[in-house]
C-alpha cells in the first residue's frame, strides 16, 4: 500500500475525536505534548501493517494492565492519602492513560486514519459490488460497504449473544432450575424485568455453590458479569445477561449462522476484489479491511480495563470531590473529572500541578 | 405500367418461436407471467392454490384453476391466440405463456382438464423437434381419458432448463411474487408455493399515518384509484414509488409516477389501479408516451403536491446501519453507573437515544427499534452493535440527547441519517 498520495494529516494527532466524550483531544497534547511526535511515528509505522498492530495492540493492552495495577498498589499501600497523593495519583492515571489507552481506543480507532480506511473501503465498495437491476445498485454498494466495515471479529456484543446461546442451553435443560426458567419465560413474555430480577437473584445463590458440574459450568458462562457485578456492587449485569438469554434465544441462534454466513460473504467479496481490481489496489482494500477491523478488536481490547479503572478511578475523583466540597451537581464525572471540576476547587500549588505540563514520553519504570 | 399482384407465403419461420424464449424474461418474470395466467383462470368463489416447484432439472407450475376446456387447450401454442381480449384480465396479445416457457427451458408440456370434464388435454413443445419437423397446421394434441369430473386444473411443465436457479434466486422468487401478488395473497384468494415454502404478502411497513386512500377523476370519465403512505422501514434509497396494477396485475413496482426525482417525499409508497392506460405487449411497463399515462402521471403530481413533506427535522448524524423506524425516544446515559430503574424505562420497539452504547447493556440495545448516538463514527460500538443485530443506527448526532425530549414519538431515518419529530 502506497504511502505516496496519503494527504499528510491522516498521520496528524487528531484536535477532535467523535468518541471523545470528555475532550481527551484538547487536554491530552497539552498536558503530554510528547504525545503528538509518538502518534504521528505511530501512525507511520502501523499504517500498512495489520499484522504489527495487532501485536502492537496486545503489547499495549499489557502495559496499561501492568500501570494500572502499579499505580493501585501504591494508592492502597498508602496510608495518608492527601490531597496532593490523589492528585498526583491521578496524574499518573492520566499519562497512562493517555499513552496507553487513548492513544490507540481513540487516535488510531477514531480518528483520520479510521476516516480514511472507512472511506477507502467505500471506494472499492463501489467499484467491486456487483448487481442485476439499477434498483439494487444502491444496496449492493451499500452491502458490500458495511459487510466489509463489520468485519469477521466477533466483538463482545457478540460474543455475549453467542455465549447467550450456551447458557440458554445450559439453564433450559436444568433440573435445579426448571420451575424458575418457565417462571422467567412467562415473565420475559409479559416483559416484566423487576420481577424476573427477583428469581434471577434466587437462582445466583445456587449458581455460586458451584457443587457440581453443571453448576460450574454455568458459572462459567456467567464468569464475566459475575466480576462485572463484584466491581458495581449489585447484580444488574447478571440480571441483564440471564434475560438476555432467554428473550433473544431464536434471534441470537439466528444471528449464530448469520456470522458463520458473512464470514463466507467477505471472503466473496474479497474474492471480487481480487477479480476485479488491479493488484495495488485489491491490497489495499485488504490492508484497509483488516485495519477496520482491528479497531473493533482493539476497542474491546482496551475496553477489558473498564470494570476495573472506573470503579477505582471514579471513587478516587468521589473522594476528593467529597473532601473539597464541590457543588453536587459535579459529582457525577467522567475520567476527565480532575480538570473540568475539581482543579476549580484546590488550592494554587495542586491547581499548578494539574496545569503543569508533562514532556516526558511513557516509561512504565517511571511511572 | 401494369401492376400484378403475386400471391406469397408469409407462414412465419418456425425459429420465430424459439427467439420468443430471447425476450429477455428474468425467471421470476418468466414465471410471474404463467402465475398471472392461474390468477386469470381462478375459478370463482374458491381458493386458487399455485404450486411451483424448481430445480436444476425442471420447473412445474401447477394450479386448481378452470382448466381449459379443448377449443382453448388446442390453440394454446397459437401465436397471438388470446382468451382475454375483450375481458377484464391482463392478458391480450396471447404471447405470454410461450414466451414464459421458452425463457425458462427448451421443452415444456401443457396438462390441462376443465372442471365436469373427464378428458384432460396435453399440449408439448419440444425445440429440437419443432426446428426439425415443426408444422404450424398439425400440432399433436394428446387427449388422456378418465380423468375424474369434479376437478379441474392446469399443469405446466418445463424441462432442459435453461436458466440458473441458486438458493438466493430462489428466496428473491418469494420477496418478488410476495410483493407482485402481495394483493391476491393478502385477501385469502390464493396461495403460492414455491418448492413447498408459502410465499408471505410483502407490504410495506408505514408512518402512524397509515395508508391514505385517494381517487383522483381524470377528463374522459376514468377515475385513479388507489393509496399512498409514508414508508417506515426500508435499507435502500430506490425502494419508494408506487406498485402499479391493471386490471388487478401487477405491471411495475416503485413506479416514481407522479413523483419527481428531486421529491423530498422519497418516503412515499403505495398502490395505483389504472385500467386504461395500455401496457406494452409484456405487460412490464407502461406505454409511457401514451396520452392516457401523460394524464394520469399530471394529475397525480397535482394531487401529491401537498403531500410532498417531510416532518420536522430534530438531529442529522451518519448513517451507521439503514433502517426508517417511528418509535418512542428513550434518552439515556449507559454509563458505568447506570442502574436498573433507568434501563427498565426501554421497553421493546423504543428508539434508544444515548450518548454511546456499551456491551453490558446489550438487553437493551436489542430491544431498542432503533439506536441514536451523540458520539461515534462508523466503527465506534453503536454502529457495529447495530450492524451486527440488524437495528436502524444514527452515530455522531453531537446533541441528540440535548435535542430529543425523553417520551417523544421520534422517526429515525437511518437512511439518511436524519431524526424527525412524528407528530
Amino acid at each position: 500500500m502506497q504511502q505516496n498520495n496519503i494527504p499528510e494529516d491522516t498521520f496528524f494527532l487528531p484536535r477532535s475525536l467523535p468518541n471523545d466524550l470528555e475532550g481527551f483531544a484538547i487536554f491530552y497534547p497539552k498536558k503530554f505534548p510528547a504525545i503528538i511526535a509518538l502518534f504521528e511515528k505511530l501512525a507511520k509505522i502501523y499504517f500498512k501493517k495489520p499484522k504489527e498492530f495487532k501485536e502492537f495492540i496486545y503489547k499495549e493492552q499489557k502495559e496499561l494492565f501492568e500501570g494500572f495495577y502499579k499505580i493501585k498498589k501504591d494508592y492502597d499501600k498508602e496510608k495518608n492519602k492527601t490531597n496532593e497523593f490523589i492528585v498526583k495519583t491521578d496524574e499518573r492515571l492520566h499519562k497512562l492513560f493517555c499513552f496507553k489507552f487513548w492513544i490507540v481506543n481513540y487516535g488510531f480507532c477514531d480518528g483520520p486514519l479510521h476516516d480514511y480506511y472507512v472511506e477507502k473501503i467505500r471506494y472499492y465498495a463501489e467499484k467491486i459490488a456487483e448487481w442485476e437491476i439499477i434498483e439494487e445498485k444502491e444496496y449492493a454498494i451499500l452491502d458490500v460497504e458495511r459487510t466489509l466495515l463489520q468485519g469477521d471479529y466477533a466483538d463482545l456484543y457478540l460474543q455475549s449473544a453467542f455465549i447467550g446461546i450456551d447458557l440458554y442451553n445450559k439453564l433450559n435443560s436444568s433440573k435445579v432450575f426448571s420451575n424458575q426458567i418457565s417462571k422467567i419465560k412467562t415473565l420475559i413474555s409479559k416483559h416484566d424485568d423487576k420481577s424476573c430480577y427477583i428469581i434471577i437473584e434466587d437462582m445466583l445463590k445456587i449458581i455460586k455453590t458451584q457443587k457440581n458440574t453443571e453448576l460450574k459450568e454455568i458459572h462459567e458462562l456467567l464468569k464475566e458479569p459475575i466480576e462485572t457485578a463484584r466491581v458495581r456492587g449489585d447484580n444488574l449485569a447478571l440480571y441483564q445477561v440471564i434475560i438476555h438469554a432467554f428473550e433473544f434465544h431464536e434471534k441470537n441462534v439466528e444471528l449464530k449462522q448469520r456470522y458463520d454466513d458473512m464470514v463466507k460473504h467477505i471472503s466473496h467479496i474479497l474474492d471480487l476484489g481480487r477479480n476485479k481490481l488491479p493488484k495495488q489496489e485489491c491490497e489495499e482494500l485488504k490492508v484497509c479491511y483488516q485495519m477496520t477491523n482491528l479497531f473493533k478488536e482493539a476497542k474491546d481490547v482496551f475496553g477489558t480495563l473498564d470494570p476495573y479503572i472506573i470503579p477505582f478511578w471514579f471513587g478516587m475523583l468521589e473522594e476528593l470531590a467529597r473532601r473539597i466540597n464541590v457543588p453536587k451537581y459535579m459529582m457525577n464525572m467522567g475520567h476527565a473529572g480532575m480538570f473540568y471540576f475539581l482543579v476549580w476547587y484546590l488550592p494554587a500549588e495542586l491547581k499548578a500541578k494539574v496545569f503543569t505540563p508533562d514532556p516526558t514520553l511513557f516509561d512504565i519504570k517511571k511511572l | 405500367m401494369k401492376q400484378k399482384i403475386e400471391y406469397v407465403d408469409i407462414t412465419p419461420h418456425r425459429s420465430i418461436m424459439l427467439k420468443l424464449g430471447q425476450s429477455g424474461y428474468s425467471i421470476s418474470e418468466a414465471i410471474a407471467e404463467l402465475i398471472d395466467n392461474s390468477i386469470d383462470a381462478s375459478l370463482p368463489d374458491e381458493k386458487l392454490n399455485i404450486n411451483i416447484t424448481i430445480n436444476s432439472k425442471e420447473i412445474t407450475i401447477s394450479d386448481n384453476g378452470t382448466g381449459m376446456p379443448k377449443e382453448i387447450a388446442s390453440k394454446v401454442l397459437k401465436l397471438g391466440f388470446s382468451t382475454k381480449e375483450k375481458e377484464i384480465k391482463l392478458g391480450k396479445f396471447g404471447l405470454g405463456l410461450k414466451t414464459s416457457c421458452l425463457s425458462l427451458g427448451k421443452t415444456f408440456e401443457i396438462k390441462t382438464s376443465p372442471l365436469k370434464s373427464d378428458e384432460e388435454y396435453i399440449m408439448e413443445f419440444d425445440e429440437d423437434e419443432w426446428m426439425k419437423s415443426g408444422d404450424w397446421t398439425k400440432h399433436p394434441l394428446k387427449i388422456q381419458k378418465g380423468i375424474g369430473k369434479n376437478k379441474s386444473y392446469t399443469k405446466i411443465l418445463i424441462k432442459n432448463i435453461i436458466v440458473k436457479v441458486d438458493k438466493k434466486e430462489l428466496e428473491k422468487l418469494a420477496d418478488e411474487f410476495g410483493l407482485r401478488f402481495g394483493p391476491f395473497i393478502e385477501t385469502g384468494s390464493v396461495e403460492i408455493n414455491i418448492n413447498n415454502e408459502i410465499c408471505k404478502p410483502t407490504l410495506p411497513k408505514l408512518t402512524s399515518h397509515g395508508r391514505k386512500p385517494f381517487e383522483i377523476k381524470l377528463p374522459h370519465g376514468h377515475v385513479l384509484k388507489g393509496w399512498f403512505g409514508y414508508k417506515l422501514a426500508g435499507s435502500v434509497k430506490e425502494y419508494y414509488g408506487f406498485n402499479t396494477f391493471r386490471r388487478g396485475r401487477l405491471i411495475t413496482t416503485y413506479d416514481k409516477i407522479g413523483l419527481s426525482r428531486d421529491t423530498k417525499a422519497k418516503q412515499i409508497v403505495g398502490e395505483l389501479y389504472i385500467d386504461h392506460v395500455p401496457v406494452s405487449h409484456n405487460k412490464r411497463q407502461w406505454i409511457t408516451q401514451s396520452e392516457e399515462y401523460k394524464i394520469v402521471a399530471n394529475e397525480l403530481t397535482k394531487f401529491l403536491r401537498d403531500y410532498d413533506v417531510r416532518q420536522n427535522k430534530i438531529v442529522t448524524g451518519f448513517p451507521a446501519h439503514p433502517g426508517r423506524v417511528e418509535g418512542t425516544a428513550r434518552v439515556l446515559f449507559l454509563g458505568a453507573r447506570t442502574n436498573a430503574k433507568d434501563l427498565e424505562r426501554i421497553k421493546p420497539g423504543d428508539i434508544l437515544v444515548t450518548s454511546m452504547t456499551r456491551p453490558q447493556y446489550l438487553l437493551q440495545i436489542r430491544r431498542a427499534g432503533a439506536i441514536v448516538t451523540d458520539m461515534g463514527g462508523m466503527l465506534c460500538h453503536a454502529a457495529i452493535v447495530s450492524r451486527e443485530f440488524n437495528i436502524p443506527c444514527i452515530v455522531g448526532t453531537q446533541n441528540g440527547m440535548q435535542k430529543i425530549k425523553d417520551g417523544q414519538r421520534i422517526i429515525v431515518d437511518a437512511n439518511e441519517g436524519v431524526v424527525y419529530a412524528a407528530e
